[in-house]
Formats: C-alpha cells, structure tokens, sequence
C-alpha cells in the first residue's frame, strides 16, 4: 500500500513538472520576441578542412602534425 | 547646415519606401546622389586632415548646435550627429559632428519604414498568447528610426585542434570516447559588432543579419529623418568580441567535420589575422512602451523588419493556465504510475525510468524556459536602452 502511495505522489509531482515545463514553454514562445542570435554563418566567407584524423591518441602531438 | 530643397527652400527626409530625399513641403524628390553632389565643397570644408581622421578626440558630453532652419540652439548628446530640431520639427544634420568624428564608410539605408515597423511589432504582439491586451495595443508614436553604429571585421582563422567527442557507433548502438586531429582553415567577412556602448551586445547580436547586398557609400543625406550615433566603444575592446564571434563560428564548422557529439577541444594552435575593419552605421528601429509605470524597448531591424524583445506575460492568464495544466497532468500521474507499478515488474521498471529522468529534465527544461524568459525581459527593460532612445524623443 505504501508503495502504491509513493509512486501516486511520485506520478502528481511528475505532472506538475510537466505543467511547469509546457506553461513555461508556452509563454516563452508567445513573449519572446526573435531571441535567435541571427543566421551566424552569413559571415563564413569560406571553411577548408586541410587536414582530418579521425581515432588518434589522446597523447597527440599536434605541433608534430 | 541642413539639407534642402533646391525649389522651395524646405527640408529634405529620406524615404525609406522610395529610397530618394524627398521635400516635406514641395513634395519634390531627389537622388541622394544629387544632394550630396550639391553640397560637396561645403561638406569638403568641413573634412578632417588625413592626420586626424581616424583620431577620435575627447569631447565634452554635451555641445551647443544652432537649427539653420529656425535659429534655435540645440544642446545634443556628444554621440548624435543627427536629429530633428527639438523646436522646430526639421530634420536638421549638423556637419559639424560629422567633420570632428571618425566618418562612417558605409551605410545600410532604412528599408523598413515607420509604418512597416508598426505593423511588423503589432503582428508579433497579437501572435503572443500571454501578451497583455494594453501591450497589443500599444501607442505606436513612440518609435525612433536610428542608425547605430557597427565595425564590420573581415577576418581569416586557422587553427590545428585536438579534439574529444562521443562517438555512437551504429552497428553495436554503443558510444565511445574518442579524439580527433583536425587542421582548418576559414574567412569571415563583415563580422559586425555594435560600436555604440548604449546598446547591449546581447541586444545587437539578435537583431542579426543584417545583409552587405542593401550596403552603400556613406552619405550624410540618408541621415536625414532619422537619429544616428557616433562609435563610442574602445575598437580594440571590439576586436576581441568579433574574434570570439569569429572563433566560436569556425569551432562550430570544425566540429562538425567531426562523426562526433558532444566535441571538447583539448589543445589547438590558433593563428587570425584582422585583414579589414568598416566602420558603418546599421538601421535600427526603436520602439518604447510602458506598463506599470516600466518602460520596455522593443528593437526592430530596419533592413529586415526583425523584431526583437521580450514581453511580461498576463498574470491572470498565467496562473489559470499553471492550474489546468498542474491539476490535469498531476491527476494523470497520481493514477497512471501506480497503475503501472501494479501492471507488474516489467512495467514497475519504466514507471522508476519516468521518475527517474523525467522529473529532472522537466523541471530544468521549465527552468531554462523561465531564465531565457528572462534575459529577454531584462533586456528589454534595460535602462541603457530606454535611456540611448530617451535622449532622443521630440521634446
């Protein structure tokens, strides 16, 4: 009996966490107004991946590389 | 010395709409193009020696300016260089602050007008929920048209970088620690960076992108109308925020070149170098409102007609809302977890498993929900703002 009461307490509280988390979500999509820091790679001119090595030592020597 | 209309004399505003100087008495229109030709041996005169030009000198908070429209004395701030005439209405430009300070290169001309900028903030109000009626319906006199100003940065990167991620193989649906090499190599171009201390970074960056394509020559003529300020920031302070920008962009690409999650960079050998810097002025659009005697800004991009801000939310609605969803969620658990505590072992497992995460997460994805909340608040409501906006209201 005990058992059942913990997880029916356990279960409210995890319904209220759930409201807390939806309601807070919500108002943060209705208030918040264009939040987004902008499209940042507009300023990435060009990227080059010169050299790749995927699966090396943690003790990698990079000045060596 | 204003900029006029060579037919009756009236002063000139630029129209964001059309793009050209338009008299607000005759009704006649010009090509910025033309004004500026007309007035270059005046605004010749007024240029700094090439010895001075990049020199910023300590100037007085506060300086006097005549209306050569109306004669009336003006005291404006020592970072304006544009507004209208507290007495008369014209907008009038003083040359003078233009002459003593660094010169914008270029300049984004205002696209998004007053009316555009109502409509677009209005949209984003009504769209809001939990926004307040008396914010749905604010007062739309109180908007300011200023052209901020910005260092633009071209910078290149090039960084040799040990890096450590979680790695998921898809056969044995496992993960691994893992470390990576990677050498890369990037450009950045037109990084911007706010130039005026007024104005948070936080605030700027999310009025982000603005767009090079719309950028042209600085003139004084696109001035006219609006407000402008004058960079007032330490440029080497700026220097090091566009190469954090800089830096956290090419990170990001880096680590994506990666198979991995959750990268950790542990040794790298960073090499920049700073190959341009623009000094520019950006159109923003400002608006304030107040509600229980707080003033809020909301900042709308006047290129792009982003808006940005954050709102109060409607108590009443809140709270009712927090008790439908508390009484009903919190009701459905009471029942459904010992319902599946007694459906048996297996089920007994999951029902620990939900408690077990689900409680956690929940409640700090509510909180990170209140803190976003709030920052966005904060900066809105911010004091540094209200106060670069103030200074220029119509007295």
């Amino acid at each position: 009996m005990s058992a059942v009461l913990f997880y029916a307490i356990a279960g409210a509280i995890l319904g209220l966490a759930g409201a807390f988390y939806l309601v807070t979500g919500q108002i943060k999509k209705s208030n918040e107004i264009g939040n987004s820091k902008g499209d940042r790679l507009t300023y990435l001119h060009s990227f080059t991946v010169l050299k790749a090595k995927d699966n090396v030592k943690s003790s990698l020597d990079i000045d060596k590389m | 010395m204003i900029t006029k209309c060579k037919y009756c004399g009236g002063a000139l505003k630029f129209d964001a709409d059309i793009q050209v100087m338009v008299c607000e008495h005759c009704t006649s229109m010009f090509p910025v193009e033309e004004t500026e030709e007309e007035k270059k041996l005046a605004e010749d005169a007024d240029s700094p020696s090439p010895g001075e030009k990049d020199y910023l000198p300590d100037l007085m908070d506060f300086n006097l300016y005549e209306c050569k429209s109306c004669g009336a004395k003006l005291v404006l701030n020592d970072v304006e260089t544009a507004t209208y005439c507290a007495y008369c209405g014209q907008p009038t430009i003083v040359f003078d602050r233009i002459a003593k300070r660094r010169r914008p290169k270029s300049i984004i001309p205002f696209s998004i007008t007053k009316d555009y900028a109502i409509a677009n903030i209005r949209e984003k109000f009504m769209q809001g929920e939990f926004v307040p009626d008396e914010i749905k319906y604010f007062k739309p006199d109180l908007l300011r048209g200023i052209y901020v100003p910005y260092l633009l940065y071209d910078i290149r990167y090039k960084d040799k970088q040990l890096i450590k991620g979680r790695y998921t193989s898809k056969e044995e649906n496992e993960s691994y620690t893992r470390y990576y090499y990677r050498e890369a190599a990037g450009s950045f171009v037109n990084i911007p960076v706010d130039a005026s201390d007024r104005l948070s970074n936080e605030s700027s960056e999310r009025l982000e992108p603005f767009y090079d394509r719309d950028m042209v020559d600085f003139k004084v003529e696109y001035l006219s109308g609006y407000y402008a300020d004058l960079m007032d920031s330490d440029p080497e302070h700026l220097k090091t925020i566009a190469l954090s920008r800089a830096r956290e962009m090419f990170n990001e690409q880096v680590q994506k070149s990666t198979p991995a999650t959750d990268c950790k960079i542990l040794d790298n050998r960073p090499h920049f170098a700073f190959e341009n810097e623009q000094y520019v002025l950006l159109p923003v659009w400002f608006m304030i409102f107040h509600k229980d005697d707080q003033a809020y800004t909301i900042l709308v991009n006047g290129q792009t007609g982003k808006v940005v801000g954050g709102l109060p939310a409607n108590q009443d609605k809140v709270i009712r809302r927090s008790l439908l969803f508390g009484i009903i969620l919190a009701v459905l658990g009471f029942l459904i977890l010992p319902a599946m505590w007694a459906m048996g072992e297996d089920m007994r497992e999951w029902a620990n498993y939900i408690l077990m995460f689900g409680i956690p997460t929940l409640t700090l994805g509510g909180y990170r929900n209140v803190k976003s909340l709030k920052k966005s608040l904060d900066l809105t409501k911010e004091k540094t703002i209200r106060d670069f906006v103030s200074e220029r209201q119509d007295s």
